[in-house]
């Protein structure tokens, strides 16, 4: 118990607003977890909540039940079934960030764990405070190990662009310090119009050496990707990230969680309760490259599996 | 389910995270340029930070970073940029293009860089192909191509003055603005330039070779569609470079107690040049899909150079007997002409130059008479006034290209390149050409590249092309590389390549028409001399062989380029274009072997360390192609950025025999910036010194001062 109570004074990275919250109720709420955990060690059930049946869907319920062998799995579509149905289970799955809108408006209090959410879904909800029976489970990768795969793709990487729009300051200082962690020194620009993204782009990407991709729709979406990419390619730069979709349209590589690594971390954490984090990241992750766009840039072709393995061995010896 | 959807505004807009995200392939396999390792051939190329770094104002002393690179000045704004070498007053071997159009004069195959509607500023990067590439570019990338690339304009927004102050009459102006207009992207830039080239020539006499220039280029990139874009760009230039008088005088000047000759000593008249260029271009390019892109070009291009002033000469020239004494052979005027002013004191000597002639010009001893004739009736007219005439040698050249080009990725290890052109080239001169020359060229060029294997990459490809004038040729290429590690590989290209005869050497039909003509000329007044081009020359064959060495090592972020190579150039047109001794055959030949290195290294951050170095062995059977190369040359480049804004460059170019005279310089450049972001000041100071004595590629070259300055100060906004 005294390790855990350490563990409760130990700061982790989490949004500036939400890490005060937490930091007042971490302890207490630790113990709430812990002791309905604990019942469910043996057999629980478990409810998935999707917004509709997908391919994805299907997968992570299909990978969670092979991590879950003793545990009881049902799932709920909020698309065919009514939305104030009677949920007895005894932890909810939520996926994305409806399902976790829905299920926290029935004010029930069973533990929630909310999967397919990202930080930037989350500040548009209509979330405002996450309770305490809530885990999030972001969606969007988690900017340490950006940065670290985006080290070792180029080892002489000093600085990094980052180009931000909206006002979310809490991503923003999770990055910058990662960044410090990482001895990166981060070019940090405010897109403050729309139509300004491509100078904004060449001037900050003209004092760095690789441009991050951000969990910000409003700059990092299907109409500006043309733009980013093509800036950054003319100057010789690459994009990490932001998200595996990007890499096929030209960003150089990406981590990212796949159904069976949310499923492996959801399984994690349902059994490793311990952090007081309201919202953390996947604990299990993959590495996503476009091979054409790293020879074509010169690097020499990255095997994803070796960056995850060597992302991963840093990340156990810290 | 109504109430609660909007109960939970967010339901809507859920779950990009969850819900597949569609984004358009735009790094597609169609669109990525090959990586330095996988190239066919060798390539330089210089980046932006380079190019600035440089502080240079025209694109030929940026090119002096390209290993083998000759660049050489036979005016202060004539600059000649010769890959290896072959003549020094000509660039006639090497394909230019800017943004993919062709600035290679079709009449007089020449680049005048000073001409060309672009700026320094408004320049993304060069690449500068090292070796014959006709296989993809057609005739005349005999001996290399330069690919000159403009900032997109996405890149350029926002509004950029610049303004350059220095020595030798340095006064230059840039301004550029970067708007955009629905779904279209646009730059302006609006430049003007103006130095006062070379100061005196080796007998300390004032030089005329002073340039002017106006420009504009408006570059735009319009979407169509997701899929499909429309690059468009006009440009238009107008200038002034001067040029002392260019008539070649029969009868100079010797002695001043005749009227002739006193009114020959005072009529100083000039040659300047005035220079306009216009072009339009259209470049479309549609992704029919990620890996299928076609893309057609199309461009119109007009080039005036108009130089027109009045001649003095003999009477003599416009006599019947010297056009007889011409056409027996072209040595014989330029012989009159060492008679006139009594050359060497021995050439007014009627037993010596009798003897000469007949001995060693092999003058029909029947035709002396006529030399002592046109003595004779040149000192007749030595008591009156000269024959004097309206000259010009105004040249217009009009240039319309279409090419469709698709690039197909078929599979993960195959690649082609298919495309075909038409080009039709006029040029339009009464002096050069009596009228009009015009010349249509089809051609037909495939390229295919085959990674067999991890380790293996192939390369073949060929151009088809038809010549009017010159006729039907085929260049192949054939490369493999075999890669070491994946950034590392070596290399062995086999190529051959051709370049067409220009109008001039070809089609000449240089005279000159006496308009306005006074003085006492009786009966014709049909000027004597007369260039004619045979019109049967053949192309001129490359056959080159390379073996090279690239690597990239992103450890310590070098990337090391090397070559050796062996190219035969046959049937090569060596003779100067001149309107008197101009007898243009294929009976030259030139042999080029050595070796080329290039190595980039990015040492820290703040810090870049660039070194090239050429060594080149040849052999030239012709006079004129004996002197240009360079056996050593190289630069050596360190570029760094301080603290607080300020960052510097320092440059060292050196050549042994360039135009058999050493040159060696150092450029210094430092910058400071103001301001951050997109506001900002530049001030910059570039300093050029050079480090030896010589004329600057021949030795009436000369300047005051070894130091060329001269400061800028650039304001974005």
């Amino acid at each position: 118990m005294t390790d855990r109570h350490k563990e409760c004074r130990h700061e982790q990275y989490l949004g500036a607003r939400i890490r005060a919250l937490a930091m007042r109720f971490a302890c207490h709420i630790l113990l709430l977890w812990l002791s309905s955990l604990a019942m469910y060690s043996q057999a629980a059930t478990l409810m998935v909540i999707v917004p509709s049946p997908t391919a994805l869907t299907e997968e992570f319920v299909d990978e969670l039940t092979r991590e879950r062998t003793g545990d009881k799995i049902l799932v709920h579509s909020l698309d065919t079934e009514p939305p104030n149905m009677a949920v007895n289970a005894d932890v909810i799955i939520t996926m994305g960030v409806a399902s976790l809108e829905r299920q926290l408006a029935k004010g029930s209090s069973t533990p929630v764990i909310a999967t397919y959410v990202s930080q930037s879904s989350l500040n548009e909800s209509a979330l405002k405070e996450l309770p305490r029976h809530a885990r999030v489970i972001l969606a969007n990768p988690k900017p340490e190990r950006q940065l670290r795969l985006a080290k070792l793709l180029i080892p002489r990487l000093r600085t990094a662009a980052l180009l931000h729009s909206s006002v979310d300051t809490d991503q923003l200082s999770h990055w910058i310090r990662a960044a410090d962690s990482n001895d990166v020194k981060l070019n940090i620009a405010e897109l403050a119009a729309p139509e300004d993204l491509a100078r904004t782009l060449v001037s900050t990407l003209d004092r760095s050496d690789v441009l991050m991709g951000l969990d910000d729709r409003s700059i990092f979406n299907a109409d500006n990707l043309k733009t980013i990419l093509l800036t950054s390619y003319t100057r010789d730069r690459v994009l990490i990230g932001p998200s595996a979709p990007f890499i096929a349209a030209g960003s150089l590589s990406t981590t990212f969680s796949s159904p069976a690594d949310m499923a492996r971390s959801v399984d994690y954490l349902l059994d490793n309760p311990a952090s007081d984090a309201r919202l953390e990241y996947p604990r299990f992750f993959s590495v996503l490259s476009n091979q054409q766009v790293a020879r074509s840039m010169g690097f020499a072709p990255p095997d994803d599996a070796a960056l995850a393995a060597e992302l991963v061995r840093v990340e156990d010896t810290q | 389910m109504l109430g609660v959807a909007l109960s939970l505004p967010a339901f809507a807009m859920d779950d990009i995270v969850l819900q597949p995200l569609e984004l358009p392939s735009v790094l597609s396999a169609t669109r990525l340029k090959q990586s330095p390792a996988e190239i066919p051939g060798s390539m330089t190329v210089i980046d932006r930070e380079l190019i600035r770094a440089s502080g240079a104002r025209d694109v030929p002393e940026i090119l002096r970073l390209v290993p083998g690179m000759m660049v050489g000045y036979l005016l202060g704004h004539r600059s000649n940029v010769n890959y290896h070498g072959t003549n020094t007053t000509e660039a006639r071997r090497m394909q230019v293009l800017v943004d993919g159009r062709s600035v290679y004069r079709p009449g007089l195959a020449t680049v005048d860089w000073t001409d060309i509607p672009l700026a320094v500023e408004d320049i993304e990067r060069i690449e500068v192909f090292r070796g014959p590439n006709t296989a993809a570019y057609g005739a005349n990338a005999l001996m290399g191509v330069i690919n000159i690339i403009s900032t997109p304009p996405e890149l350029r927004q926002g509004t950029q003055v610049r303004i350059t102050q220095g020595n030798r009459g340095v006064n230059d102006l840039y301004a550029s603005h970067g708007f955009s207009l629905q779904n279209s992207v646009a730059r302006l830039s609006l430049f003007a330039k103006e130095d006062t080239g070379f100061d005196f020539d080796d007998d300390g006499k004032d030089y005329r070779d002073s340039r002017r220039l106006n420009a504009f280029n408006l570059l735009g990139e319009t979407t169509l569609s997701a899929n499909q874009s429309l690059q468009w760009q006009l440009g238009a230039k107008e200038g002034s470079n001067q040029l002392e008088n260019d008539y070649t005088v029969m009868a100079e000047p010797s002695d001043l107690s005749f009227r002739f000759d006193r009114e020959m000593a005072e009529h100083e008249p000039n040659s300047d040049t005035t220079a306009r260029d216009y072009f339009a271009q259209l470049h479309w390019k549609n992704d029919l899909s990620p890996t299928n892109r076609l893309e057609v070009k199309a461009y119109a291009q007009h080039m005036e150079r108009l130089a027109q002033w009045r001649a003095c000469d003999s009477p003599i020239v416009f006599s019947p007997l010297l056009r007889e004494l011409a056409e027996l052979g072209n040595v014989y005027p330029r012989r009159l002409n060492y008679i006139l002013r009594n050359r060497s004191g021995a050439w007014g000597d009627p037993a010596f130059y009798s003897d000469y002639l007949v001995r060693y010009d092999g003058l029909p001893p029947d035709k002396l008479p006529l030399v002592d004739a046109l003595v004779a009736e040149h000192q007749a007219a030595r008591d009156g006034q000269p024959a004097c005439w309206d000259l010009n040698e105004n040249l217009r050249e009009t240039r319309y290209e279409v090419e469709v080009q698709n690039t197909l990725q078929l599979s993960n290890s195959l690649r082609t390149v298919l495309g075909g052109s038409l080009r039709y080239d006029e040029a339009r001169s009464d002096t050069f050409f009596d009228g009009r020359v015009d010349n249509q060229i089809g051609q037909l060029f495939a390229n295919f590249e085959y990674r067999p294997h991890d380790r293996w990459l192939l390369h073949a490809g060929a151009m088809a092309e038809e010549d009017r004038l010159s006729g039907f040729s085929f260049s192949p290429r054939l490369a493999a590389h075999y890669f070491l590690r994946p950034t590392h590989s070596l290399r062995a290209v086999y190529s051959e390549a051709v370049r067409s005869p220009d109008m001039y050497e070809n089609n000449a039909n240089w005279t000159y028409t006496a308009n306005n003509l006074s003085g006492p000329v009786s009966g014709s007044d049909k000027y004597y001399a007369l260039a004619r081009g045979p019109g049967d020359l053949e192309q001129e064959r490359m056959r080159s062989r390379e073996l090279g060495y690239n690597g990239y090592f992103s450890n310590l972020a070098l990337s090391v380029d090397i070559k050796v190579f062996y190219d035969e150039i046959s049937n090569m047109i060596s003779q100067p274009l001149q309107i008197v001794n101009f007898v243009p055959n294929n009976d030259s030949f030139s042999r080029f072997q050595g070796a080329e290195t290039q190595l980039d290294w990015k040492m820290s951050r703040r810090d870049r360390v660039r070194l090239t170095y050429a060594y080149i062995d040849f052999v030239a059977t012709n006079r004129l192609d004996q002197r240009l190369t360079a056996r050593n040359s190289g630069s050596a480049a360190w570029l760094r950025e301080w603290p607080a804004g300020f960052e510097s460059s320092l440059i060292y170019y050196g050549a042994d025999m360039l135009n058999e005279r050493r040159f060696e310089r150092l450029d210094g450049r430092v910058a400071k910036r103001f301001g951050s972001g997109t506001n900002n000041l530049e001030l910059a100071l570039t300093w050029q010194y050079r480090l030896d004595d010589e004329g600057l590629t021949w030795p009436e070259n000369l300047y005051e001062n070894r130091s060329h300055y001269y400061v800028s100060a650039e304001l974005d906004f």
